[in-house]
Formats: C-alpha cells, sequence, structure tokens
C-alpha cells in the first residue's frame, strides 16, 4: 500500500513504538502515579521519560508543563474552554479545523464573543487580518498552525510576538505540524500548544498533549481522580495533575515516547527537508496533469505536505475510492473535519481529495501518486 | 555502629518527585523515589524522595528553584517516622 493519510494518522510507526507498548503491556503494566509498587513505578518512568522527551522536542524547559490527553481535540477544547467565560473576547481564523469552531461556536452561544479573521485563497493567514479584530477584552487568539485541507502554514512566530505585545494569550493547533516543523514554544511565544500524538509524533493513536505555559491557569476539562490530594473535593491547583484526571493511556504514552525519540534523534528539521522535497515534486507533478486543479500555494517553504486536489468532472470521494481499489493508495476525501478552511479556498460544496506525506513517505510513494492521478485524469478513466 | 538514618521528602504528586528527581540526578544527588507512608498524615497519596540525611538540603534547595512544594520532611525510625 502506498500510505498518503498521514494527515489523519501517520503510518507506519517505527517499530519501537509497537515494542515499547507490549513491553509496557507485560512488563509494567501499573497504574502509574497512583500504586506505590514496581509495575506502576516503572509505568511511571516512561510516562515522566516522554514529557521530557515532549519538553525537549518543544522547548519547554518545565516538563511538567505538558499535559496528556486522548487527542488534538481533547487539547484544543481543555484550552479553549478552559481561558474563556462569557463576556470575553476570542479571534481564530478562517482556516480552522472543526475542533476549534465546534467549540468556539458552542461557547459563543453561552456569551462568548468570537471573530474570525480571514485568510488568502491559498489558505495563509496573513498576521494583520489578525491584528485588526483584536480588542481591548480579547483574551485569546487561536490560530492553527498548517492547514490539514491544504498544508498552508501560518506566520505563528509574528502572531505570537504581537499576542504578547499585547497581553493576549496564545494558542496554537499544531495537530499536523508536531514532528513536521520545528517548534520552540518560547522563540514564537506561544502560550498553549495543542497536538496529537498519532501524527507526526509518530506514536498510537489515543494520545496527544497540550503544552501550557507556566503563568496561565486553565479550568479543567474533567475533574477527577489524579493521584494527589486526594482528600480534596477540589482539582490540585499544580499542572500536570489538574489537567490529568483518570487513568492516563499509559501503553499509548510508552509507544509515543518511542516515536518522540525517533524524531530527536532524526530532527524535526531533516524530517521537514525531506517532506519539503517531496512536497514539491507532488505538487509540481499533480499541477501537470490535465484536469487536474491543486489547492494552495506551490511555495514549498509556506506549506506541508498536506495537498488538496480534485479531479476535474469527478467526485473526490469516488477518486479516493478509486485510488484504493486500483492502485492500493491510501489517502483522504471530503471536508476533512474542515469546512471553514474549504470555504476559504472555494471547496465547501465539493470538498477535495487528499494526499498527505509523513516523516516515512518516501520519492516512490510520489511516483505512485502521481502515476495513478495520471490514469485517473485520461480519457476512458473520466 | 548504627547506620545513618534514612529521610523522606514528601510531595503531593508523582509527577512532581519525578521532575525533582531528574533535576537532583542532573546534580550528582540520587535519591529512591517510593510512595508516601499513609500514616504521615499528610494529604493522600503523596509520594516522595527517600535519601541519606545529608541530602535533604539539596533536596530543598532544588524544590524552591523548581518552586515545587514540600509537604513534610521526615526521619525513619525503628518504629516510625519524625518530622524534621
Amino acid at each position: 500500500m502506498t500510505y498518503l493519510d498521514n494527515a489523519a494518522t501517520s503510518w507506519p510507526k517505527p517499530p519501537a513504538v509497537l515494542a515499547a507498548m507490549c513491553e509496557m503491556i507485560e512488563h509494567a503494566g501499573g497504574n502509574p502515579g497512583r500504586s506505590g509498587h514496581r509495575l506502576a513505578m516503572r509505568a511511571g518512568e516512561t510516562v515522566y521519560a516522554c514529557r521530557e522527551n515532549l519538553a525537549k522536542l518543544f522547548g519547554v524547559s518545565d516538563p511538567l508543563r505538558i499535559c496528556f490527553t486522548s487527542n488534538t481535540t481533547e487539547s484544543l477544547n481543555l484550552a479553549i474552554r478552559g481561558s474563556l467565560e462569557p463576556g470575553d473576547h476570542v479571534v481564530f481564523s478562517a482556516m480552522e479545523h472543526n475542533s476549534v469552531w465546534r467549540p468556539l461556536r458552542e461557547l459563543e452561544r453561552r456569551g462568548v464573543h468570537i471573530s474570525m479573521a480571514p485568510a488568502g485563497a491559498n489558505g495563509i493567514v496573513r498576521c494583520d487580518n489578525i491584528v485588526s479584530h483584536l480588542r481591548p477584552d480579547t483574551k485569546l487568539i487561536v490560530l492553527i498552525h498548517a492547514s490539514n485541507v491544504n498544508g498552508a502554514l501560518n506566520p505563528v512566530e509574528e502572531v505570537g510576538r504581537i499576542a504578547r505585545e499585547r497581553n493576549v494569550r496564545f494558542l496554537v493547533d499544531a495537530a499536523q505540524t508536531a514532528g513536521v516543523v520545528p517548534i520552540d514554544v518560547e522563540a514564537m511565544r506561544i502560550d498553549l500548544l495543542a497536538f496529537p500524538g498519532h501524527k507526526g509524533l509518530l506514536g498510537p493513536q489515543g494520545t496527544g498533549g497540550l503544552y501550557v505555559r507556566d503563568s496561565i491557569r486553565l479550568e479543567p476539562l474533567n475533574h477527577g481522580g489524579t493521584g494527589s490530594e486526594s482528600e480534596s473535593s477540589t482539582q490540585p491547583e499544580f499542572a500536570p495533575d489538574r489537567y490529568e484526571s483518570g487513568t492516563l493511556n499509559t501503553p499509548g504514552i510508552a509507544g509515543l515516547n518511542e516515536g518522540v525519540k525517533y524524531l530527536l534523534q532524526r530532527g524535526v528539521a531533516e524530517i521537514q527537508r525531506q517532506e519539503q522535497t517531496l512536497t514539491e515534486r507532488l505538487v509540481r507533478g499533480l499541477a501537470e496533469i490535465p484536469r487536474i486543479h491543486v489547492y494552495g500555494t506551490a511555495n514549498p517553504c509556506e506549506r506541508t505536505g498536506v495537498i488538496s486536489f480534485n479531479l476535474e468532472g469527478r467526485d473526490p470521494v469516488l477518486v479516493a475510492d478509486e485510488l484504493d481499489r486500483t492502485f492500493d493508495i491510501a489517502c483522504r476525501a471530503g471536508l476533512h473535519c474542515a469546512y471553514l478552511a474549504h470555504r476559504t479556498q472555494g471547496t465547501g460544496q465539493t470538498g477535495t481529495c487528499r494526499f498527505s506525506l509523513g516523516a516515512l513517505s518516501t520519492g516512490r510513494d510520489v511516483d505512485v501518486a502521481l502515476g495513478a492521478v495520471r490514469a485517473l485524469a485520461q480519457e476512458g478513466k473520466s | 555502629m548504627s547506620l545513618p538514618a534514612a529521610c523522606l521528602v514528601v510531595y503531593a504528586s508523582l509527577n512532581q518527585v519525578h521532575r525533582l528527581k531528574r533535576h537532583l540526578y542532573q546534580g550528582g544527588v540520587y535519591a529512591d523515589l517510593v510512595r508516601a507512608p499513609q500514616c504521615l498524615g499528610l494529604r493522600g497519596c503523596s509520594f516522595a524522595l527517600r535519601c541519606d540525611a545529608a541530602m535533604v538540603p539539596a533536596i530543598r534547595q532544588a524544590s524552591e528553584e523548581l518552586a515545587i512544594e514540600i509537604r513534610g520532611a521526615f526521619t525513619e525510625l525503628s518504629d516510625g517516622y519524625m518530622a524534621l
């Protein structure tokens, strides 16, 4: 199979990921932070090691500011709902995923004021579009780092600088950039970073996290057992316990730790360079095929390896289906849980077919994809 | 000759103890990580660093540097614990 659906979840994973998960279940399967026996302690050591490696990856000085969640959606909900109260104002972009748009719309119904900053047709949000929507009562800016529809890479460093100057909390959705693009929360002035474990970080599904700057106190999403201050009827004040109620996905975190170690060893900058090379080839190759329309910018420095396209006259879902059945290519078609982004780029009615490269994608994957799309675009296949 | 008594420095959360343990290890100080006994009368479900008495000042300093609250510090006795 030629796997080009890394924006949904990365596949395959480095072999050490599965090995670590099995090792955890078989030999260290205690509940970390609860019991004091050796199985629980070993589990706790692995969980902490993963926090440390994530902190290293994102330039975070204190690993305890990394809170585990089950996915980016949970991280975003924690950050958004934990930051905003009725009467607050928030600015977000026209490229956001439903895991930002839906909680914001729900909060709007409860008295939070929301403003959407437009993006260009290529999906890139200009900083001055964000700034023009800021108000004295703006509490939060939410910005997707890179679009899961067309790979558009947003100027988070520039927005972070403005947010810091204006004393506005800055939340970055790094679902498509964690492990794909170098991220330094200090240099980028990011206050809250939401990320999945199962995409660019190469861990299993059911893992994710939220970085919370140490000056920030969020209202927790869940209240419950944290393995700390058990006699208290309220959540602890200290991170990460405050935001981690219930048992963690310990085998998943063990796997995630190996994914992050792989990235630290290989280097995210090197991964980005390789993906840019493959992306440039794929975008250029698709654009040369008659009847194929490619969305987003052609500049590899302004995008990731997430590429949306359509074949004139063909439903993208049927194109994806044929790519799967006839050419053994895995990709995703439709609206990608990001209607705002599709509306911005003009595909709100049709959706698109989406190829998404990953850390383990190769030149052969690109060649196979181009050959298949070329075949579909020829007469007789339409 | 009696062995030097071990000490427990107790914190609210396993996560905090891991942070401190790593920080101390990087500074050449090694302490064990244990579950704090319930009989210490501190808030429940605590974890502790177990160490020689000579390490306690370094642990206190590290706790201050990392802004992690110590819930209590004790010497292990043959029949219980004594607050430091």
